[in-house]
Parts: C-alpha cells; structure tokens; sequence
C-alpha cells in the first residue's frame, strides 16, 4: 500500500462519491456540487500520474487546468438553467418577456 | 532555535483564535454575534500567522525576505478590508431584511429538499 | 515517519472527508459550504503534487468563481418545488476513471520547452504544443457565457446609489485587482501563473466594480459577448497563421512564438473576465430584479 496507491484510490472514491450522488439525487444545486466533486476526484488521479520523476509531467497538468477552467463555465450555465427550472423564489406568476409574447 | 519555538508559538496561537471563531460561527445564536466571531479569527488570527510567517522568512534570509514580509503584509490588510467591509454590508443587509416581516432574517436557515 | 508525510495523509483523508460530505448532507447551505472547504483543500492537494498552475487556477476558479456561484444560487427564498422521485440508478454505473497519460509525452514535452517561446513548461503545453485543447476551452467558456445571458431572466443593469462603504471598497480592491491580473498574466511565461488565473482574478474585479457601481464595469449583452469572443478570434487568428506562412495550423515559428503566446494570453484573459463575468452575474444576485419590480409598480 504505497502512497500512489492511497492517492489513487482516494481520487477513485471522490469521483464515484460524485458521479452516484449526481447521478441519483433530484435536487439540481447539489448534482452540481456532485459533479463538481467528481471532477475533482478525476483532477487528482491526474495529478497524481503527472507527479513522477524529478519534474512534474506538464501534459497532464495543462489538461486539469482546462478542465478546470472549462468546470467553471459549465457550472455558471448549469446554475443559471437550473434556476430558470426551479423558478427563482419570490415570482408568483411566469416571466412575460419584453414582446409581450406567451411566458 | 528560538526562532523556530517563537514561529511556532505564534502559528499556535493564531490557530487557536481560527478555532474559536469557528466554535463561535457555528454556536452563536444570530448573524451579528457570528460576525463578530469570525471577525476576530480573521483579524487576529490571520495577523498572528502572518507574523509568524514573517519572523520565519526574514529569520532564514533577510534580503528577498523583506519583499516577501510586504507581500504577506498587504494579504493581511487586503484580509482586514474586505471583512471589515463584508460584516457592515452583511450586518446592514440583514436589518434591512428585518424590518420586512414577510423574509427571513437568517441568512444560513438550511433548505430541507423534499425528496433525496 | 517524515513530517511531510503526516501532513499529505491528513490532507488526502480531509479531501475524502469533506467530499463525502459536500455530496452526502442533505441541505443545500450545507452542502455548499462544504464544497468551499473542499475547494481549498484540493488546491493545498494540488501544491503538494507539484502542481502550482493548478493550484492557483483551483484556487481562483474552483473555490473562487464557482464556490461564490454556489452561493449566490443559494440565494432563493422559497424552496424548490418537489421532483416526482425517480428510481436510483444502479450503482454499477459509476466505475472510477482510472486515466493513464502516454508515456512519451511528458518528456517530448519537456525537451522541446526551449523552443516554444516561453520558459515555463505548462504555458508551453497550453499554448504552443496543446493550443488546439486551449482554443475548444475558450470556445466553451464563451458558449456558456452566451447561453448563460441568453437564459438568464433579469437585465443586468448597472448598480446606482450605492453607499460609501462600496465605494470605497472598490476604490481599494480594484487597481489592486487589476496589478495583480496583470502580473500573473506576464509571469505566466516564466513561472506560474498564465492566462486563466490572470482571467479569474480580472473576472471577479469585474463583479466587485459590478456591485459597486463602477461604470464600466457590468458586462452585458452584445457588448459582452462581443468582448469574449475577441478571444477566441484571436486564437483562429493566430492558428491561421501557420498555413499562410507554409507551415501547419496552430504552428507558431519559435522567433516570434513568445510573443505571440503573450498577445494572445492577455486578449484571452481579457475575454475569459468578461465570459465568467457574464456568467456570475447571470446565475446570480436577484438585487437588480427586485429594484426594479418596486419601481415598476403593477406588473402589466
């Protein structure tokens, strides 16, 4: 039981913690949170087979950083539809946009 | 040597207003005394850790240690404003909040989902 | 039994801790503040695997821009309407990715550092050897950000009256923000640092001159878009290059590499600041709306 290996199990628990709880909860703020964490739990496996040998292998490290970056991004679109879904919580009738068309 | 007991001292005590001000986040009954806690662990237990690290730099070389000592310095002030900032607009929002009876005052009452 | 030790196995096991929690409780404030701590706590993780890039990005973007999304959505008054409960789904579906990264690459990599144009390896891979990877990112992030202001109900409209604590607030935080961006965009060439963490950094000075009410400062609509996408064009720009002047698409010759990757990381910083800007403020405070349904009166 080396510390690779802790490592990588520890990254292989986070990621399945993640993907069951986004996979099988209806609340849509904590699937995000899920997935959020899953991807953290890929982000260390990663990491952890870049940091081999004297220097860190940069390959993998850019990757994490684009994901990371790209996390961000699907996180603010994931949290504006899923406020559009709930509907935000002091409205008592749907949202008539500026045309006056049907909500 | 003694250098290294005064640097571990300091974070030791600056450690310990972090966990007081958590204890008292977490017990105290309403948003203004849990500001009051936490303002404390950011203020003095991140300037005590701050000087710590300080002592600790210039203690091992003196001469980019002052630039890293300025550098930790402008954290802890960058630290002080933006509490002090965020208790007034929080303490101030949640008055506010108070005088309209229909919304809760409580900014941290949990949402239960109906379903798991 | 090193000292170092100790630390890396209270750090993995806190991960573990508190990623069971952040997914496990119940309540969403929870769950959220969990998901903060356990942004910094990957980002110490990530410092500890020789990966100080990550670290900062994880930082800056993973507890900065998404853990204050979270909370802002956190925001909502009523709780959300019940979900008809559907069956879970069995669990031999999650099977753990275990991801093998070739080999050769690293050292390929590493090797040809020197002619990239920059000294530090992991700005090397983004923008020279992997640009293609960084070029789809960009494009991402605008998407979302488009999408996001297409969604989102409220017009951003820029902040007015605003008290002196804001005031003064912005008065400090935000040259101080804007030096800051600035330096990690240019140190990104030789240590790290780079175009994302520079653009989370400008991203969140943008939203605190936002609530405060810089003008300027409140990214919206055609405007907005207009700024993010910059990024992304100067990207196929510079990707076109290399075909014109007879070579490959994406090549950048290693006499003006450096600053090629310099221009296009601070028009990237640039557009990622404004598209995350654009996206935090679609997800989030409800502040515009309500003002303006008092103003507003009788709804129509």
């Amino acid at each position: 039981m080396t510390a690779t290996t802790l490592l990588l199990a520890a990254g292989a628990i986070v990621f399945v913690l993640g993907v069951v709880v986004t996979l099988t909860v209806t609340d849509l703020i904590r699937r995000v949170i899920a997935l959020n964490v899953a991807s953290g739990g890929v982000m260390l496996i990663l990491l952890r087979l870049a940091d081999r040998g004297a220097d860190p292998d940069p390959v993998p490290q850019a990757l994490v950083l684009t994901g990371i970056v790209v996390m961000a991004a699907v996180t603010g679109l994931a949290l504006t539809l899923a406020r559009r879904v709930e509907g935000d919580g002091d409205d008592l009738e749907p949202d008539e946009d500026a045309a006056g068309g049907a909500p | 040597m003694i250098v290294d007991v005064v640097v571990i001292a300091l974070l030791l005590a600056g450690t310990a207003f972090f966990v007081a001000g958590t204890v008292g986040l977490l017990r105290f009954p309403d948003l203004p005394t849990r500001l009051h806690a936490v303002a404390k662990a950011d203020n003095l237990g991140l300037g005590l850790i701050v000087v710590a690290l300080i002592i600790d730099e210039i203690a091992r070389d003196p001469a980019p240690g002052a630039g890293i000592a300025l550098k930790l310095l402008l954290v802890w002030t960058l630290a002080l404003v933006g509490t002090a900032a965020n208790s007034h607009l929080l303490a101030g929002h949640a008055r506010a909040d108070e005088t309209a009876p229909e919304r809760a005052a409580d900014a941290t009452v949990d949402r239960e989902d109906e379903a798991p | 039994m090193n000292a170092w030790v100790i630390l890396d196995a209270v750090l993995v096991g806190a991960v573990v801790l508190v990623a069971a929690v952040a997914v496990l409780v119940r309540s969403r404030a929870a769950a959220t503040s969990a998901f903060l701590v356990f942004g910094i706590l990957l980002a110490l993780l990530w410092a500890r695997l020789q990966a100080p890039d990550v670290a900062m990005a994880e930082a800056a973007l993973g507890g900065g821009v998404a853990g204050a999304l979270l909370a802002d959505a956190l925001e909502r008054r009523r709780p959300p309407r019940p979900v008809r409960r559907r069956a879970p789904v069995p669990l031999i579906l999650a099977i753990a990715a275990g991801a093998a990264s070739a080999a050769e690459l690293g050292p390929l990599a590493r090797d040809n550092v020197a002619d990239s144009g920059v000294s530090h390896p992991i700005t090397a891979v983004l923008l020279n050897f992997r640009s293609l990877d960084t070029l789809l990112e960009i494009a991402v992030v605008v998407i979302a950000a488009v999408g996001a202001g297409a969604i989102a109900r409220e017009r951003v409209q820029p902040e007015r009256g605003i008290d002196p604590i804001r005031r003064a607030l912005a008065s400090i935080l935000i040259p101080i923000l804007l030096l800051l961006s600035g330096w990690i965009l240019a140190a990104g060439s030789t240590q790290p640092g780079g175009a994302f963490q520079a653009g989370a950094v400008l991203a969140a000075a943008l939203i605190i001159g936002h609530l405060c009410g810089v003008p300027f400062t409140t990214p919206r609509g055609r405007g907005g878009a207009a700024l993010a996408g910059i990024g992304v064009l100067c990207f196929v720009v510079l990707g076109v290059v290399g075909p014109a002047t007879g070579g490959v698409w994406l090549q950048l010759d290693p006499a003006w590499a450096g600053a090629a990757i310099l221009a296009v990381e601070a028009v990237l910083t640039i557009g990622i600041a404004v598209a995350l800007a654009m996206i935090s403020l679609a997800a989030g405070s409800r502040d515009a709306s309500r003002r303006d349904d008092a103003s507003r009166g009788a709804t129509p």
